[in-house]
């Protein structure tokens, strides 16, 4: 049986987790993109563990996997397979990084589910925790876009510069923060850079309405702290609005 | 008449990344074989950056993670840049034959592949690797 050691060293060097049944040895189930070769087999997925977006649906079907020793397997067994990409076709194929004899225990298999970025439950874990870490949460409209004060428009531009605007929002309902009550508005940097270096960061129009989740943070280029629409969760769409309102009143 | 082909794999037919900064390299003996780069993360996040293959002149792409990277980083290696030195008269098929197509460069054909990559974490260093098949498993170094 494996030990907990042996577990976290694999799962540490892992990111497609499952408990699988070999299939076939010597087989794949992409045979004109994957070398099939006596190291590859088709497994069936019994059960994900841990995966991103794009396996965590895969319970019941086959997959590619690339074995690190053939001989450590036989068909018909059942293993916890911890793995990493290999091919991506009409189909996905794994390569091992390690396995364990038979299904991990419960309290593991919880673990690592916990560990999945895909799930839905993971997915609004994160988005409470971003809302208990929030200093303001408001529910509102980009009013107007315009440069921070102080901000130098006339030096070099990297191709990589995040191009600072200032958004003004327009508050229709305090979610969360010490705002004064007469406070319609607040105000918020973003990056208007489409580099890839800041494609995860919000980027924000005038009429666009939502639930701004904001921080004061320092602000690198202005040298001094202001609130921030950075992160991915700092910007929910209306259509969030019951799920955060939910979220709020449970925190 | 230029036929316009979706690079992106079937099983990663949801990204929404910014493949930017693409980049192509043909195999001379082989032009249906052909490795390409762009901004894209390995889909699983694992230790290896990906390049895009093609065996049928670019009809159908797929995401092979072989080049080093960064384990969990979102964009762990960046411009990867691409070429194939084989050479035309190179009989492309990989072995000591003494075939005088080869030209003497038997075991050379053209699915070697050079790239140029900018590799974290940490700061950018520029790493030049090399690959015996682009189209194997081959790890680079």
């Amino acid at each position: 049986m494996a030990t907990s050691p042996q577990v976290d060293d694999l799962s540490r060097q892992s990111t497609f987790t499952f408990v699988g049944t070999v299939m076939e040895l010597n087989a794949a189930t992409m045979a004109e993109e994957v070398p099939v070769t006596q190291n590859t087999a088709v497994v069936h997925v019994d059960q994900v563990l841990q995966a991103p977006p794009m396996l965590a649906n895969r319970d019941g079907t086959d997959i590619t996997v690339l074995l690190r020793d053939a001989e450590q397997v036989q068909e018909g067994q059942q293993a916890t397979f911890f793995t990493t990409g290999w091919i991506y076709g009409e189909d996905i194929a794994v390569q091992e990084v390690g396995h364990v004899e038979g299904r991990v225990d419960d309290e593991r298999a919880a673990e690592l589910a916990a560990l999945s970025p895909g799930t839905p439950e993971n997915r609004t874990h994160r988005l409470q925790q971003r809302l208990a870490d929030a200093d303001v949460v408001v529910l509102g409209m980009v009013s107007e876009i315009k440069f921070p004060e102080g901000y130098d428009t006339h030096g070099p531009v990297s191709e990589h510069a995040p191009l600072l605007r200032q958004t003004t929002i327009q508050i229709e309902t305090v979610y969360k923060g010490d705002l004064p009550a007469d406070q319609d508005m607040v105000q918020a940097i973003f990056f208007e850079s489409q580099d890839i270096r800041w494609h995860r960061t919000p980027i924000l129009d005038v009429g666009q309405k939502g639930i701004f989740v904001l921080d004061r943070r320092e602000i690198q280029e202005l040298q001094r702290e202001e609130y921030a629409v950075l992160d991915p969760l700092d910007y929910q769409p209306p259509e969030q609005r019951d799920l955060i309102e939910t979220l709020l009143q449970g925190s | 008449m230029i036929q316009v082909v979706n690079m992106v794999p079937k099983s990663n037919s949801d990204e929404v990344f910014q493949d930017s900064e693409p980049h192509l390299a043909v195999n001379p003996t082989n032009p249906q074989q052909i490795a390409a780069s762009a901004f894209t993360p390995d889909p699983l996040r694992g230790p290896n950056a990906p390049i895009y293959v093609s065996t049928n002149g670019g009809l159908t792409w797929r995401l092979n993670s072989n080049v080093p990277s960064g384990a969990g980083q979102f964009f762990p290696t960046g411009d990867i840049t691409t070429t194939a030195p084989g050479r035309r008269n190179d009989d492309d098929n990989g072995n000591d034959d003494g075939n005088d197509d080869d030209n003497d460069n038997d075991g050379d054909n053209g699915r070697r592949l050079y790239a140029g990559i900018l590799r974290t974490p940490g700061s950018l260093l520029f790493n030049a690797l090399r690959t015996p098949d682009f189209l194997s498993r081959e790890r680079w170094w």
